[in-house]
């Protein structure tokens, strides 16, 4: 009897003691809601991580990054500080007078977000499964940010597809990558579709990117002028991208077709593709913000009271027949707010004037300065309406856009047909252009009127800092601007990326 | 006096009686004031031969041998030696025992006394808790425990309150204590669900130990060096508190009852313009008054809050058993409309002794709570157009809020309604825990013993927030939106730990404890949020198949987080004068990186009773010397980060898409703290002064940190990595007892604690702007207003410094850069202050005059700064003026209405304060002879009541964290919090 409960007792503790086993744990760790890169490689498809790729195209969405570095620098925008408003350290101030540091936030967290673009990129490049005509699309996502880094930074930190991160990376000097993304597009080209929707890219993406090179690999290359043969590369490429069929300019007040809900116009190349309801926050601000940036507070829909463009870049636009200037569309009609650049008394839906919020007459003026104050506080500066919003899709807006269009490839060919001397091709091109766009013929071409076409055609598009560096004039004063060193047409390299990679090489001015 | 006699007179009598007896047996009854005492411990000294009482209090020893003494003992109570010589009964009735040195002290996986005590330890006792009502058991010790800094929450129900011991040690990683409630640690990574941004920023997350009623918890133990938590391992960097809840105990059935009813007002509200100043102005300055109404945003949204609070508990006990259980119902109403926390939870905790001499002890404990969280739409990073709070603050108080015809006055997208913006909002959480274990404890020989623990943590959470298309808001108007969140969490515990204790000859005494133990975490949760609803038919999270847009959808489930550990103590005891303990703990991580799966955490620690040596004279109780080195470390990263991971989802044009966000990295491992503590402990007139100083350095390396690979890398990452460099807390911590008085009518106590903390960052190499954290909100917002540097403390705030206003009524600032221009550029700031108090102080006063008793308790913190956001963006905003209100302290006038709020030291205040936490009056009454009823007392208790402190805004202790792009959460700004109440509450407290 003594010893059965002896056994029983014992029987007890060792059964707890058996916890002990049944607790050990082999330390092993399993992901749950994510995959590591084997699991990926069985489970994630090429297409997917194409789409992981192609989400980084945001980045040229956010009018407080790229978009900001490549128009708050030029004389086609300004941001000026509105009292609460717009201070955010100085930093577009920073911007418009070309002061900015290596610590500026934009210039790191374009560099980092255009390299990770590369990064998503060569994760489609070297996938195992990856189908020739996603490793071809793969390649022009790619080349687009390098051409971006190589354009802003003059240096790019590459990896080639498939290796880790944790290795350093090497440095592109600027030609280096202006060789290897003309090289990388043409294989490109070999396996991309004729046509296609302007959300894939399609051969005229490639060669909208390549003409883009070429026009301003001169630049890159420190040469005071552009050789023949690259200027007939742009022709060719901008003649095959307008001869590609099924793309086909669009007439008059249309132009803003382009940048309306829905807009699947015959106009686009390549778009941000936002999709209604989507959630959209994954990288950055959506289009949303661009009518937000610059609509005042008392407008519908009320914005954010920021962004201006300047007069003298405004007084360029001499024939107000051109729809690029100004347009009243269906948006007018319901909410008072015209497309294109809104100036002097602003209106409401039913035509009533609208006051800003010191109960002043919401008047925009054309002159605004970098800090403003008193009574011009909220109304000063011209705004630009390129888009129109939407109304339907609370913060998913359903807006792509636009990165490459047909007019680029216009003003494109006309610059290259201007640079070898084509005047009366350049003249033909350019107004086949204005045609479209409601404006009259011009009869004569000089730097100034290609510029100005240039900046009609694509104005707070994102182009305007590297078409004033390519005609000369980055460095001239203009409004709320001095004269500014040659150093300027390089941002720094960003004091974060220096410290995390030691190859890198701070340009020199900074 | 009187009962010392009576014992003498008992024991001369019954030596008188029994010299001539040859009785061999003898038997009788033990007791305490209040009755008889049953389990009470009754030994032969010298032999094995012994029993306890039986539940009457009564005993019987057999074959006893004139001249034995037998020792009385119960714990709790002092012992009583009484020789035997042939008496036939002997009654005794025993002391209670006051004696503090002797005190059993809890600590990891054991206990100790305070005489033998070799750690930095601090228990608070439930009768020294601060008084009133409570979400949250952090609170019961705020300002009681030097080097503890509890930052008082919010006003609103249930929102979380920070502990930080002995200062901030670490950016990224965590700086909360591990919290082990009787034995099982809790998962830091589970809190209620937080609300999903619907436009106007998330909401603050719940606290995590408000699961717990602070009624069922006997004591809070405080681990603070590494001597004493190292036993914790990698858990143990910020220190460890020890959550032990009431038990059952031998004697009569007790039934506890206490209700409290509470009458909350808002404390404290920024002055903002009344709607006559706001017209005056706006003529002023040639406006147009918006109306003619007078309206107090804040007043709209807040009213007095009454609260309830009901518990009621039973316990019992015997020599082999002994439960309790409790019930607790808590309703409480916050102050602004619409918020609140109603809690339900039951404690049970049961013990049973088996077999011979009760070698095996089966032991329970369980935590039941259920919470219904109702929130308002209070968030720490709205946009411009603000919060509840923000639209409460900034409303236009001539602008009336409602229509002629009854509607909401909506009259704007960007300047909401607040009464409207509370009715069109709906946001509850409900949440579940159940925190449990099972022990079982059996004695091997009278040395050894073998003790396993189980353990289990179950958490179930769902908030439902909406807003209605009605309400007009940028992005809401016609829209809405309604979001559904769930969290749940599983964490098993399996503890099996060896004991020995030993004492070798009459002066060595040895201890040793040999563990393992074994944590299965595990965490995962679903988000919907669904948007575009043409109308409203109700609670839009109700009808979320009536939203037109594609609703977003995620999930996630936490990868392993498993821990696997052995550890063990050596403790040995000379004389009673020296003490050595001797700790160290295996700690391997399944998140670990796979070079360094385990981590070592070894401490040791030197006790010197100085007062036991013969050459101290006997006035000093007790002086102590106590040293202790040690490393633990700071594991608070989540699991995954060492892998290589790829995640889903969907892109922006609908399609699905996958990126790799996260890198491998073999090397990851735990941040090492290492930690000295020189500690002296004192008591002289007779322990009336009792008091500890204590000097601490604690450094903490491989700071965890998470860094941008080399581009081209994923997006924002911020791979988890380890870093160069060094926090370093270092200070003196003093804490005093005093016990003025102690008589039978009166007695009277001081208690005062005092820390003095330094921190400092260096060696990292981030050079001055690479970590730039601490992001403002709203109006000119998402500027960092600190950063991580180098000879600065951590969060060290690094700002323009504001120079005043010039003729024109614009802001100047200094020119730091030297370029002849103050500006708030990048390059015109430096640091200038930091959110780290350099000085904490607590202070309790506790008097009774006969049944009357009186507590206060007053905490303070000096030399820190906070950044008044809610002024930077809302208040002191003059461009906003007249549509929108502002400070009563702007001047309106002789401001441009340009002039910038850009973020500078004009906003940045200094943060010291002094609060009177509680004060609490208490009645005892006399219940003479009355029988069914044991105690019954009456409280008054007014929390919150003043707070003396120089800063502007809401409250001085700032509670709103903000998490920078890499995940450094923010710290001393203030972010628009709800804000703090001022409480009555009157309790009662009977027992039976």
């Amino acid at each position: 009897m003594k010893m059965d409960i002896r056994t029983l007792r014992h029987f007890i503790v060792a059964s707890f003691g058996a916890l002990a086993i049944i607790s050990c744990t082999d330390l092993d760790e399993e992901l749950r809601s994510t995959v590591d890169g084997d699991q990926a490689n069985a489970i994630v498809t090429a297409e997917q991580l194409l789409s992981g790729a192609y989400v980084n195209l945001e980045l040229f969405s956010d009018p407080a990054i790229y978009f900001a570095m490549q128009e708050h620098s030029s004389d086609e925008l300004i941001g000026p500080t509105r009292g609460g408003d717009w201070d955010d350290n100085g930093q577009w101030r920073q911007m418009h007078t070309q002061e900015w540091t290596p610590d500026h936030p934009f210039v790191g967290n374009v560099f980092n977000r255009l390299l990770t673009g590369t990064f998503n990129a060569n994760q489609v490049i070297a996938f195992p499964s990856a189908e020739p005509g996603q490793i071809a699309q793969a390649l022009v996502l790619r080349s687009l940010f390098m051409a971006c880094v190589a354009d802003l930074y003059g240096q790019v930190p590459f990896r080639e597809a498939g290796s880790s991160f944790l290795d350093a990376p090497q440095i592109l000097s600027r030609t280096e990558a202006v060789d290897k993304i003309i090289a990388d597009l043409n294989v490109a080209l070999q396996d991309l579709p004729d046509t296609g929707a302007p959300e894939v890219i399609t051969k005229n993406a490639a060669r909208t990117l390549l003409s883009r090179v070429y026009l301003n690999k001169f630049i890159y290359e420190g040469a005071g002028s552009p050789s023949t043969d690259d200027m007939n590369q742009v022709i060719s490429l901008s003649q095959e991208v307008i001869n590609s069929g099924g793309l086909s300019l669009l007439q008059g007040a249309d132009y803003y077709g382009s940048f309306q809900p829905s807009n699947m116009t015959n106009e686009l190349i390549l778009v941000i593709n936002y999709a209604a309801g989507v959630p959209q926050s994954s990288i950055g601000n959506n289009t949303r913000s661009r009518w937000f940036m610059t609509l005042h507070y008392n407008q519908n829909p009320s914005g954010w009271n920021g962004f201006a463009t300047l007069a003298n870049f405004y007084n360029t636009f001499t024939d107000d027949n051109d729809v690029r200037k100004y347009a009243e569309r269906q948006l007018f009609n319901d909410t008072g707010v015209a497309n294109g650049f809104l100036v002097g008394q602003q209106f409401d839906g039913s035509g009533t004037p609208l006051l800003d919020r010191n109960d002043n007459p919401l008047i925009f003026t054309p002159e605004v300065g970098i800090i403003e104050a008193g009574a011009s506080l909220e109304v000063a500066g011209i705004r630009g309406m390129k888009y129109t919003p939407d109304f339907d899709n609370g913060d998913q807006v359903d807006v792509d856009v636009p990165l490459m269009s047909l007019g680029e490839a216009y003003v494109n060919l006309a610059e290259a047909q201007w640079r070898n001397g084509d005047e009366s091709a350049a003249i033909a091109t350019i107004n086949t252009l204005r045609a479209a766009r409601g404006a009259s013929p011009i009869s004569a071409i000089d730097a100034t009127t290609m510029l100005n076409e240039r900046g009609f055609e694509l104005w707070w598009e994102g182009f305007r800092r590297t078409d004033l560096i390519r005609f000369g004039k980055f460095n001239e004063a203009w409004e709320e601007k001095a004269a500014s060193d040659p150093s300027r047409n390089l941002y720094p390299i960003p004091a974060a990326a220096l410290a995390a990679n030691p190859e890198l090489r701070q340009n020199p001015g900074y | 006096m009187k009962k010392q006699l009576l014992t003498k007179l008992l024991l001369l009598s019954f030596l008188l009686c029994g010299s001539m007896a040859m009785a061999q047996s003898v038997s009788g009854t033990v007791s305490d004031t209040t009755g008889p005492l049953p389990g009470a411990s009754v030994l032969v000294k010298g032999t094995d031969k012994g029993t306890q009482t039986n539940f009457d209090g009564q005993f019987t020893l057999d074959n006893m041998t004139n001249g034995d003494v037998i020792v009385f003992s119960y714990v709790g109570y002092k012992a009583q030696e009484i020789t035997y010589t042939g008496q036939p009964t002997i009654d005794v009735t025993l002391e209670s025992d006051t004696d503090a040195l002797k005190e059993v002290v809890i600590i990891g996986y054991g206990s100790t006394t305070v005489r033998d005590a070799t750690g930095a330890v601090a228990t608070v006792k439930a009768e020294e808790f601060n008084r009133g009502i409570f979400t949250s058991p952090n609170e019961l010790i705020q300002g009681n425990v030097t080097g503890v800094q509890v930052t008082q929450a919010s006003g609103e129900p249930g929102a979380s309150s920070s502990i930080r011991i002995r200062g901030i040690g670490s950016p990224r990683a965590g700086n909360d204590p591990l919290i082990v409630v009787d034995g099982v640690a809790l998962n830091n990574a589970i809190q209620g669900a937080g609300g999903e941004d619907l436009g106007f920023g998330t909401s603050t997350p719940r606290n995590p130990l408000s699961f717990i009623n602070p009624n069922d918890i006997e004591t809070l133990t405080v681990l603070k060096d590494a001597s004493a938590t190292a036993i914790y391992g990698s858990r143990a960097s910020n220190g460890v508190i020890l959550v032990t809840t009431k038990k059952g105990k031998s004697g009569k059935p007790r039934l506890d009852f206490s209700t409290s009813f509470a009458v909350a007002t808002l404390r404290n509200a920024p002055d903002v313009l009344t709607g006559s100043e706001h017209a005056a102005l706006t003529n002023q300055i040639g406006g147009t008054p918006a109306g003619n109404a007078d309206i107090n945003g804040i007043d709209e949204i807040t009213r007095t809050a009454i609260s309830q609070t009901y518990d009621a508990s039973f316990a019992a006990g015997n020599d082999k058993s002994n439960y309790r259980l409790s019930l607790g119902m808590q309703n409480l109403e916050g102050i602004v409309d619409g918020t609140g926390q109603d809690r339900y939870t039951a404690n049970f905790s049961g013990k049973l002794r088996f077999f011979e001499d009760d070698k095996l002890t089966v032991s329970t404990n369980i935590q039941v709570s259920g919470i219904n969280d109702q929130f308002q739409a209070i968030s720490n990073n709205a946009g411009f157009e603000g919060s509840l709070i923000g639209a409460a603050l900034q409303w236009n108080p001539t602008r009336p809020l409602f229509n002629p015809d009854g509607s909401y006055n909506q009259f704007s997208d960007t300047e909401p309604n607040p009464v409207a913006f509370q009715d069109f909002y709906n946001d509850n959480a409900e949440t579940t825990r159940i925190v449990g274990n099972l022990t079982a404890e059996y004695k091997i020989t009278n040395d050894l013993s073998y003790k396993m623990l189980f353990g289990v943590d179950r958490f179930l959470s769902t908030r439902r927030s909406s807003l209605s298309p009605d309400f007009n808001l940028q992005g809401n108007f016609g829209i809405g939106v309604a979001s559904v969140v769930n969290l749940e969490a599983f964490s098993k515990t399996f503890t099996h730990t060896l004991n020995y204790t030993k004492q070798f000859s009459d002066k060595i005494n040895f201890n040793a404890l040999l563990g393992y133990e074994a944590v299965l975490n595990r965490r995962s949760g679903s988000t919907i949020v669904a948007r575009g609803f043409d109308s409203d038919p109700g609670n839009l999270t109700d009808f979320l198949a009536f939203a037109t847009q594609r609703p977003t959808i995620s999930s996630f489930d936490d990868p392993t987080d498993d821990l696997q550990s052995f550890f063990t103590r050596a403790e040995i005891g000379y004389d009673g004068k020296y003490i050595l303990t001797v700790n160290f703990r295996v700690d391997g991580a399944s998140k670990f990186g796979e070079n360094n799966r385990y981590g070592y955490y070894p401490s040791a620690a030197f006790a010197w009773n100085i007062d036991q040596e013969d050459f101290m004279p006997d006035s000093f109780d007790l002086l102590k010397l106590r040293l202790g080195y040690g490393q633990v470390g700071n594991s608070n990263f989540p699991a995954g980060a060492s892998l290589e991971q790829f995640n889903f989802f969907v892109g922006t044009d609908g399609n699905s898409a996958s990126q790799q966000f996260n890198a491998f990295n073999p090397n990851l491992q735990w941040e090492v703290v290492t930690n000295y503590n020189v500690g002296v402990d004192f008591g002289i007139l007779d322990n009336k002064l009792t008091g500890t100083v204590e000097y601490f350095h604690r450094e903490t390396q491989d700071l965890l940190f998470q860094v941008a690979a080399p581009a081209p890398a994923p997006d924002g990452l911020f791979s988890w990595t380890n870093l160069p460099g060094k926090v370093i807390n270092n200070g003196v911590e003093l804490s005093l007892n005093y016990q003025v008085i102690d008589n039978e009518d009166w007695s009277f106590d001081v208690t005062t604690n005092m820390s003095f903390l330094n921190n400092d960052v260096r060696d990292t190499g981030f050079g001055p702007n690479a970590v730039l954290i601490g992001a403002t909100n709203g109006q000119g917002g998402g500027v960092p207003v600190q950063r991580i540097a180098d000879g600065q403390p951590l969060f060290a705030y690094y700002l323009p410094i504001f120079t005043g206003y010039d003729a024109n009524g614009l802001p100047t600032y200094q020119d730091i850069n030297g370029d002849g221009n103050g500006t708030t550029d990048l390059v015109d700031r430096t640091f200038v202050g930091d959110p780290n108090p350099d000085f904490l102080i607590g202070l309790r006063l506790a008097g009774r005059y006969k049944n009357w008793d009186l507590t206060a308790n007053l905490n303070g913190a000096y030399g820190h700064e906070i950044f008044n956001n809610t002024d930077s963006a809302l208040l002191g905003v003059r461009s906003a003026f007249p549509s929108r209100n502002v400070s009563a302290d702007l001047d309106v006038l002789n401001i441009d209405a340009g002039a910038t709020n850009a973020a500078s030291t004009q906003f940045l205040e200094s943060g010291d304060f002094l609060r009177l936490t509680s004060l609490s009056l208490g009645y005892n009454v006399d219940l003479g002879e009355t029988e069914w009823i044991n105690s019954l007392r009456f409280t008054l208790t007014g929390q919150n009541l003043f707070v003396i402190t120089p800063y502007s805004g809401f409250d001085p202790e700032v509670n709103t964290v903000q998490t920078s792009p890499e995940g450094v959460p923010s710290f001393g700004i203030e972010y628009t919090p709800y804000p703090s109440a001022s409480t009555f509450s009157l309790g009662i407290n009977a027992s039976f």
